[in-house]
C-alpha cells in the first residue's frame, strides 16, 4: 500500500541543506523526501542531463513534479523512464496517476493496463481503472474493475474508498458502507471513509453511528486550539494533507504535516498525522516517536 | 424535423437579409452570439490592479438584471470595481453602471443623476424590492461599506445604508434577499469573504514572482442576517440566529426551501473551507448541516474553493441539486439531492469532470437555455493568478467558458465546441447572469469581465423549442415575490423553479422563471407556491407566452 514513493529515500530532519554545486542522487532524495519538491526537482533535471539513461533519476524527477502537482511534466517524466525500464509497475502506476489527473483519461488508462501486464493483481491499477470507466460511464467495466481493485492481495485502502463512493453515486448505500468499512479496516485513519461511511449511516437511519463517524473525520482533519488564527490554519494544513494522501501523493502530505507541526507543535493530531505517514513511508521510528507525542500532548495535565 | 426545419430557415434568413451569415446553431441545441456591439453598452470593468497585487483586485465583476422601472424589460446593473483604495475605508465614488433596456438589443446608460454610481471597491449587486413599495431596490457588496440603493421611482435611487441599519464593513460578496422569518418582506443576508484589510495586504511570492496572495493567508469570517423589520430599517440578528457563529470564507450564495418544508434554506460556497448549508429551523434560527448533509466537501472529503453556486432539479426528480464552481485543479461539484437536506457528490459521473478540472470557475446558472425541458450548465472561467501560466502548470488565466447541454439524468454533453468563436474565446470572467433580454422566450447570459467589456450572449434557435415564462408579483410586501415556488406540468413532464435574487456569483439573474417544454405547446397546470405557503393555479395555458400571476388574484388575463 502507498508504494509509490517508497523506493526513495525515507524524511529525515526538515532542515535539508541547500541544493550542492555538485548536484548528485542523494541530495536529490533528501531534497524531496523533506518536501523541497522545487528543489529536488531543479537536481534531478540536472542529473538527468548527466546520466540521461538512469530510469530512477527520470522516476525521481517525475515523483518531484507529481508532488508539486505539475502532472503532465511528470508524465514525460515517467514516459522517460519507462523508455528505459518499460516493466517497471510502480513508474506505470505513478505515469498512469499523472495521466489521470492531467484529465488523459486515454493515456491513463493504457498505463494502468500496462501495469497489470506486470502484475494483474494490483489494486491501485485495477481502482484506477474502474474510476475512469465510471467517469466515462462505463457501468460494467467499472463495477468489475472495482471487484477486482478489492480483491487484490495488497488492498490499497483507496480501492474500497472509491468503490464505496462509486456505489453512493449508484443510490446502493448498504454495499457502500461495507466499502468504507472495508477501507477503515485497511486503515482507521482515513478521514475521508469516516466521513463518506456518516453520510452512509445517516442515510440508513443510523444517526448515533453517523455522529461517530463525523466527528473522527473531524477529529483526523481539525486542530483543537485555543488560537482561532492558529486552529484554522492547522485545520486547513491537515485537510491538505487529507487531499494529497487520496492523491497518493504522501511525500507532499508529508511536507504539509510538517509544516503544521511547525505552526502548531502542541497540537497531538498534528503528530497522530505525522505518525501515520511516517507508517506509510515505513519508517516505524519516527511514527512511534511522533505516536508518543502525541499521546504525551493528549494526556491530562497534572 | 422540425428542428431541422427551423435550423434551415434561421440560415435562410441570415443570408435574406444581406449580412455576413453567421453559421446556424446546431438542430439540436443553441448559439450564443455576442450582441453587445449592437447594445449600446460601452461598460468597461475597472479593477485598478497594482503592482502589490492586492487579492481584491482580482475578485469583482458582479452583474445584476432587474427591471429597475417596471416596464416590464430586463435591464442591466454592472458592477464595477474601480481603482484600490488605500484602505478598506476609503469610499471613492463608484463607476456602475445602469442600462434601461429599451428593445431589440438596444440599451440606453441612464446612470448619471441615477444614484447608482456606488461608492468604495464594490463586488455584486443583487435587487428586490425590500420596502414593498413595488419597485425594485439594489444592494451592492463590496470591500469595505455595502450600499442599499432604494429604488424611488423615476430612475432615482437614493443611498439608504446608513438608516436602514443593513451595513457590513468588511469585505463583502454574494447576497440575497429572502424572507427567512416568513413575515412577509425581504430580508438580507450578506455574505464575508475574508478579514482583510487593503492597506495591511503585503507583497506575495512564489518562487519569486509575485503572485495574488492565497485566501489561507487570511482569517475567514462570518456572514451576516438582517431581519427586515418592516419599516425601511433592518435589525442585524447574525448572532441570535446562528449565522455569526460559522467562519468561513463565503463567495457564492443560494437560497432556497431546498427541503420543500416551507422556510428558506442558504447554501454558501466558501473559499477553501467547507461549504455551508444553513438549515431554516423555522424559529428565527438556523443549523449549519453541510457535513452531514454532504455538501460540506468534495466526495472524497476535502474542502474546496468554492467561488460560484446554483441549485435546480437536474434529473426531473423535483428535488434541487446544488453545484459550486471550484478552483483549477478541482472540478466543479454537483451535489445531487436525494431528499430532505441530504446530497451525494456526482461530478465524477455527470460528463463535466475532465472539462472543468483545468478550470477556475466563478458564475454559473442552471438554465434551460434550449428549451428542451431540461436544464443545462454555463459557467463563466478565469484564474485569479494573472501570471498563472508561470506559476502553475495545466491552466491559465485566461479561460474558456463553459457550456453543457443537460440531458435530463444530470448528466451532460460538452456544447462549448459548436459554439461561435466570440463564446469560444478565452477571458477572465466572473459574474453571470441570464435574463430573457429580447423577450422572445429564451434566456440570453451577461458575463461580467474583469477589467474587460461584458459578455451580452444573445440565445439563437431556443426559441425553436416551446416554453412558457412566469412572472410572480407578490401582494403583501414581497413584490418581488422572492421564495415563490412555480411548478410546471407539460408535455408528461413536471419542472419547478423557485424566484430567488441569490445564485452564481456577485450577480442576479431574470426574476421570471422559465420553463422549457420541448414540444409541448400546452401547458397542463401551473402552480404558483406563494412565500406564504398560499398556493394558486392555472390549467390548460397555451405554451410561448409571458404569464404573470399576482399573488391574491392569480394568472393575470
Amino acid at each position: 500500500m502507498f508504494a509509490f514513493f517508497l523506493m526513495l529515500a525515507l524524511a529525515t530532519p526538515p532542515q535539508a541543506p541547500a541544493a550542492p554545486a555538485q548536484p548528485d542522487v542523494a541530495t536529490a532524495e533528501r531534497l524531496f523526501a523533506t518536501g523541497r519538491f522545487r528543489d529536488a526537482e531543479v537536481v534531478a533535471e540536472a542529473l538527468t542531463r548527466a546520466k540521461p539513461d538512469d530510469a530512477s533519476i527520470w522516476s525521481l524527477l517525475g515523483n518531484a513534479r507529481f508532488a508539486q502537482k505539475d502532472y503532465e511534466p511528470a508524465a514525460a517524466a515517467f514516459e522517460r523512464a519507462l523508455a528505459i525500464q518499460p516493466k517497471e509497475r510502480v513508474i506505470l502506476d505513478n505515469l498512469g496517476c499523472s495521466y489521470f489527473l492531467s484529465q488523459h483519461l486515454d493515456q491513463a488508462r493504457a498505463a494502468f493496463e500496462r501495469s497489470l501486464t506486470t502484475d494483474a493483481d494490483g489494486s491501485r491499477a485495477h481502482s484506477f481503472l474502474a474510476r475512469i470507466a465510471a467517469l466515462r460511464d462505463d457501468s460494467a467495466t467499472a463495477e468489475r474493475e472495482f471487484e477486482a481493485s478489492i480483491r487484490a492481495k495488497n488492498v490499497d485502502s483507496l480501492a474500497p474508498f472509491h468503490f464505496g463512493l462509486y456505489l453512493m453515486q449508484e443510490r446502493r448505500i448498504e454495499d457502500a458502507s461495507k466499502q468504507f468499512e472495508h477501507a477503515l479496516r485497511v486503515d482507521p485513519d482515513f478521514a475521508g471513509a469516516h466521513m463518506n461511511l456518516a453520510l452512509a449511516l445517516q442515510r440508513r437511519g443510523d444517526p448515533a453511528r453517523a455522529d461517530f463517524h463525523m466527528r473522527r473525520f473531524r477529529e483526523l482533519t481539525e486542530a483543537e486550539l485555543s488560537d482561532d488564527r492558529k486552529r484554522l490554519r492547522v485545520t486547513a494544513l491537515l485537510r491538505d494533507v487529507q487531499r494529497e494522501y487520496e492523491a497518493s501523493n504522501i511525500d507532499a502530505a508529508l511536507a504539509l504535516a510538517l509544516e503544521a507541526a511547525r505552526v502548531a507543535p502542541e497540537a497531538p493530531v498534528v503528530h497522530q498525522t505525522l505518525s501515520r505517514l511516517y507508517q506509510l513511508k515505513g519508517n516505524a521510528e519516527l511514527a512511534t516517536k511522533e505516536l508518543d507525542i502525541a499521546r504525551s500532548l493528549a494526556e491530562p495535565r497534572k | 424535423m422540425k428542428r431541422l426545419a427551423a435550423a434551415l430557415a434561421a440560415v435562410g434568413s441570415a443570408c435574406g437579409a444581406g449580412e455576413p451569415a453567421a453559421p446556424a446553431p446546431p438542430a439540436d441545441f443553441v448559439h450564443l452570439r455576442d450582441a453587445r456591439a449592437r447594445t449600446g453598452i460601452d461598460y468597461v470593468h475597472r479593477n485598478g490592479p497594482t503592482a502589490r497585487k492586492l487579492l481584491i483586485e482580482t475578485m469583482g465583476g458582479g452583474v445584476t438584471v432587474f427591471d429597475f422601472d417596471g416596464d416590464g424589460r430586463q435591464d442591466l446593473y454592472f458592477v464595477d470595481s474601480g481603482e484600490v483604495p488605500r484602505t478598506n475605508a476609503e469610499q471613492a465614488r463608484g463607476g456602475n453602471r445602469l442600462y434601461r433596456n429599451l428593445g431589440h438589443w438596444k440599451f440606453e446608460d441612464v446612470t448619471a443623476g441615477s444614484g447608482t454610481e456606488g461608492r468604495g471597491y464594490m463586488m455584486g449587486a443583487i435587487a428586490a424590492d425590500y420596502d414593498g413599495d413595488g419597485d425594485a431596490d439594489l444592494y451592492v457588496t463590496a470591500c469595505g461599506s455595502n450600499s442599499l440603493l432604494r429604488n424611488d421611482g423615476g430612475g432615482k435611487f437614493t443611498d439608504v445604508t446608513k438608516q436602514a441599519g443593513c451595513d457590513d464593513t468588511r469585505w463583502s460578496t454574494g447576497a440575497a434577499f429572502f424572507d427567512y422569518d416568513g413575515d412577509g418582506d425581504l430580508d438580507l443576508f450578506v455574505q464575508n469573504y475574508l478579514d482583510y484589510e487593503v492597506s495591511k495586504q503585503r507583497p506575495y511570492f512564489r518562487e519569486d514572482i509575485p503572485i495574488y496572495p492565497p485566501p489561507d493567508l487570511f482569517d475567514p469570517v462570518a456572514s451576516a442576517l438582517f431581519r427586515n423589520r418592516g419599516d425601511g430599517t433592518f435589525e442585524d440578528v447574525s448572532i441570535s440566529s446562528g449565522i455569526a457563529a460559522h467562519l468561513a470564507k463565503g463567495l457564492g450564495v443560494v437560497t432556497g426551501d431546498f427541503d420543500f418544508d416551507g422556510d428558506v434554506d442558504i447554501f454558501c460556497a466558501n473559499d477553501v473551507s467547507p461549504n455551508f448549508l444553513f438549515a431554516n429551523q423555522g424559529d428565527d434560527t438556523f443549523r449549519e448541516v453541510g457535513a452531514i448533509s454532504g455538501s460540506a466537501y468534495s466526495a472524497e472529503g476535502r474542502e474546496l474553493s468554492g467561488m460560484g453556486a446554483d441549485a435546480a432539479d437536474l434529473d426531473g426528480d423535483g428535488l434541487s441539486e446544488i453545484v459550486v464552481t471550484n478552483f483549477s485543479g478541482e472540478s466543479n461539484s454537483i451535489y445531487r439531492c436525494e431528499g430532505g437536506l441530504t446530497y451525494t457528490e456526482i461530478s465524477s459521473r455527470s460528463g463535466t469532470w475532465e472539462l472543468s478540472m483545468p478550470c477556475l470557475g466563478f458564475g454559473t446558472r442552471l438554465v434551460d437555455l434550449d428549451n428542451d425541458g431540461a436544464r443545462d450548465w454555463i459557467v463563466a472561467n478565469g484564474h485569479i493568478y494573472d501570471n498563472a501560466e508561470k506559476v502553475l502548470t495545466g491552466t491559465s488565466y485566461r479561460q474558456p467558458m463553459l457550456l453543457f447541454q443537460g440531458l435530463g439524468n444530470a448528466r451532460f454533453r460538452d456544447r462549448a465546441p459548436d459554439q461561435p468563436e466570440e463564446f469560444r474565446a478565452v477571458r477572465v470572467a466572473r459574474g453571470l447572469a441570464v435574463a430573457d433580454l429580447d423577450d422572445d422566450g429564451d434566456l440570453d447570459v451577461v458575463v461580467g469581465i474583469l477589467g474587460g467589456a461584458p459578455l451580452l450572449l444573445e440565445n439563437v434557435g431556443g426559441e425553436r423549442n416551446s416554453w412558457i415564462a412566469v412572472r410572480c408579483v407578490g401582494t403583501r410586501g414581497n413584490t418581488s415575490a422572492i421564495g415563490a415556488q412555480v411548478t410546471v406540468e407539460a408535455g408528461g413532464r413536471t419542472q419547478v423553479s423557485e424566484v430567488r435574487t441569490a445564485a452564481s456569483y456577485l450577480s442576479q439573474s431574470d426574476l421570471r422563471q422559465f420553463f422549457g417544454l420541448d414540444e409541448a405547446e400546452k401547458v397542463e397546470r401551473i402552480r404558483v407556491r406563494w412565500p406564504n405557503g398560499a398556493v394558486e393555479e392555472a390549467l390548460d395555458v397555451s405554451a410561448r407566452r409571458h404569464l404573470t400571476f399576482v399573488e391574491g388574484s392569480g394568472l393575470q388575463k
